[in-house]
């Protein structure tokens, strides 16, 4: 088809995956791929390239929010980050040496878990604990965070663990082109105990870096074509703020399973392609 | 200089990094849309960019070409490069407020970011 058309089209697609992306929480990264390969035949890479790029810029744009809100943690970002990007190093690395439907497969995989770690129950933590990680006190992790207008302050724990986590999530980022902020928010909020709010901001406020570090060997690797990653990139930014527009005003917890419902069958579609090898 | 200021600095600075990108690829993409936007793509088979796309040396240096490609991955280049200097700006604002250890994390993650872009 044209040029034109194909952006327009992609324009939309990507607008609606950003929009879903920040209906569920999930970003843009892990609706897009599946969209871009499944509905429109986009080779992997390319659609891996575009959706990091995506991540990237979305993240950037929706940063100061976020931040205003007084519940991002830099201390804790900036430290998980070290393992964040040795993985994304290594993963992005590893993309030349897996097949693509190995990588569909993966990413069918990794879709999954995010849809399940996204709508699974919320709750805080019981009490509170009293002290913290060892490695947390020494690297001056603690914070506070606003609740009911005061200002409560938080324990860190588990730091090697989350250390862990996030390498992991660094090195699917890389190999996949997500955010792999379900994973993020998952060693911030299981594994340091942190208040969800705090997980969730400061892993949106350090993602945009992990895919930095991966964007670079993209670049390196023909993935980012500027034709495709143009719309797709307007697209998802357009899409996300609309999406988390939308959500400040409807909190309905059955819509984001509705979602992730939705999710988890693209999750399907892509381990099914990739076994079918029609990648 | 206090936590909250330091993430309100770096957060303006993404902001303004994301919007310089998003100018640049709109102009490259309208540009791409006007030349090109009758001929024909197909994006199934992947046959890798032509090496001035790949490079951060060739794309800044293509640029004046005013080709629209190579505007749109100069715009999508500078969102990379905004990260790059988010981080040496937090390294900046730690070192400026005494935290050694920080300073120093900071300097490691730019390292691992310039080396995946060299």
């Amino acid at each position: 088809m044209t040029v034109l058309a194909f952006s327009l089209i992609m324009l939309a697609v990507s607008f609606f995956a950003g929009l879903l992306g920040a209906l569920t929480g999930l970003g843009g990264g892990v609706v897009l791929i599946p969209a871009l390969v499944l509905l429109f035949h986009v080779n992997i890479h390319y659609a891996m390239g575009a959706s990091l790029i995506s991540v990237i810029a979305t993240s950037s744009g929706t940063a100061i929010a976020y931040l205003r809100e007084g519940y991002t943690n830099l201390r804790i970002g900036m430290f998980l980050e070290t393992g964040a990007v040795i993985g994304a190093l290594i993963g992005a690395l590893s993309v030349k040496l897996i097949s693509p439907a190995a990588i569909a497969i993966i990413f069918g995989f990794v879709l999954m878990l995010s849809a399940y770690l996204t709508v699974r129950r919320k709750e805080e933590h019981e009490t509170p604990l009293q002290t913290s990680h060892p490695w947390a006190t020494r690297l001056e992790l603690n914070g506070n965070h606003p609740v009911a207008g005061k200002l409560e302050s938080y324990t860190v724990q588990n730091v090697p663990t989350a250390l862990s986590i996030m390498t992991i999530a660094g090195a699917l980022s890389g190999l996949l082109g997500i955010g792999s902020g379900a994973l993020k928010v998952l060693a911030m909020d299981q594994a340091m105990r942190l208040p969800y709010k705090v997980a969730t901001t400061t892993s949106n406020f350090i993602i945009g870096i992990t895919a930095a570090v991966s964007a670079g060997v993209y670049f390196a690797n023909g993935y980012i074509d500027p034709g495709l990653t143009f719309p797709v990139m307007i697209g998802v930014l357009c899409g996300a703020f609309s999406g988390a527009r939308i959500l400040a005003k409807i909190h309905n917890r059955k819509l984001r399973i509705i979602f992730s419902v939705a999710v988890f069958v693209l999750a399907l579609q892509m381990i099914y392609k990739g076994f079918t090898g029609n990648l | 200089m206090t936590l909250e200021r330091m993430q309100i600095a770096i957060g303006k600075l993404l902001l303004i990094g994301v919007m310089a990108s998003l100018v640049v690829v709109l102009l490259g993409g309208i540009l791409y849309l006007a030349n090109h936007g009758n001929d024909y793509v197909n994006y199934q088979m992947f046959h890798g960019e032509p090496k001035q796309f790949t490079t951060v040396a060739s794309i800044l240096s293509h640029v004046f070409t005013f080709s629209s490609l190579d505007l749109i991955q100069t715009g999508l280049l500078t969102l990379v490069i905004v990260q790059v200097l988010r981080v040496a700006l937090t390294a900046w604002l730690f070192i400026q407020a005494k935290d050694k250890l920080f300073f120093l994390i900071s300097l490691f993650i730019l390292f691992v970011l310039v080396y995946g872009l060299i």
